[in-house]
């Protein structure tokens, strides 16, 4: 597994433990697989190497999207959820604390949220950066 | 209902029981509808696999009450999930266009 996947599961992992409802279901989202309305999809945006002389550590960007459909959820719900998930990913010190499993996260970085409808699907995109290596 | 009305219900009766009808139910309603044509693919999504599908079927105006607030939400037909997309509705039929969940 490469050092971007093992981020990916480990943001999986915290945000299945912190999810804001049962209801939401967590998921890879290049898994071969179909889910069902609400759930959140941590994908791998871009890697790059930090730096020449340090090519181990690599700057990962994290896509992370709450899709929700408008005709099942209440909109304070969604409001509360989406404070949650933020409050979660706003924990870059928990988070990068997390190094385990052949990881290393050296900086998680929030960089906030924005919104965008998709026919009734609301898609709520979280942007992270993070700095990782192998361990 | 006028005789107009009248006559297009025996139509739809005789409709429903030469192609028979299967179980609707939403928000709470339980009806009979006879199934019309339907559609099923695949494509990649954020989240996996989506499973675009559509699937059109039609009620007697009679058997359902506050059809338009079923739009947007989830149902069953004959026990398969879908989400109502669409209703065309006049005197005595509903048509709803009922599509996959996540859509």
């Amino acid at each position: 597994m490469t050092a971007s996947q093992r981020v990916k599961q480990t943001i999986i992992d915290v945000l299945t433990e912190a999810k804001p409802s049962a209801s939401i279901t967590v998921v890879d989202a290049k898994q071969r697989a179909t889910y069902t309305l609400p759930f959140i999809a941590v994908d791998v945006a871009s890697v790059s190497s930090y730096a020449d002389d340090l090519p181990q550590v690599q700057r990962i960007s994290m896509d992370i999207v709450l899709k929700v459909h408008a005709g099942d959820e209440d909109d304070n719900d969604v409001e509360n959820w989406i404070a949650d998930i933020e409050a979660t990913l706003d924990g870059a010190t928990d988070i990068s604390s997390l190094s385990s499993d052949g990881i290393t996260i050296y900086s998680w970085v929030y960089g906030g949220s924005s919104q965008e409808w998709e026919e009734s699907v609301l898609m709520v995109n979280f942007n992270v950066e993070c700095l990782a290596a192998r361990a | 209902m006028s005789l107009v009305d009248d006559f297009l219900t025996s139509g739809l009766d005789a409709i429903d029981a030469t192609f028979g009808t299967v179980p609707m139910v939403c928000e709470g309603q339980t009806f009979d509808v006879v199934v019309g044509d339907s559609t099923r693919s695949y494509e990649g999504a954020m989240g996996g696999l989506a499973a675009p599908t559509s699937l059109t079927v039609t009620a007697q105006t009679a058997d359902v009450s506050s059809h338009f607030a079923m739009l947007q939400k989830r149902c069953t037909v004959d026990g398969v999930a879908y989400r109502v997309a669409q209703i065309s509705a006049d005197n005595i039929s509903l048509v709803f266009t009922l599509e996959d969940v996540n859509s």
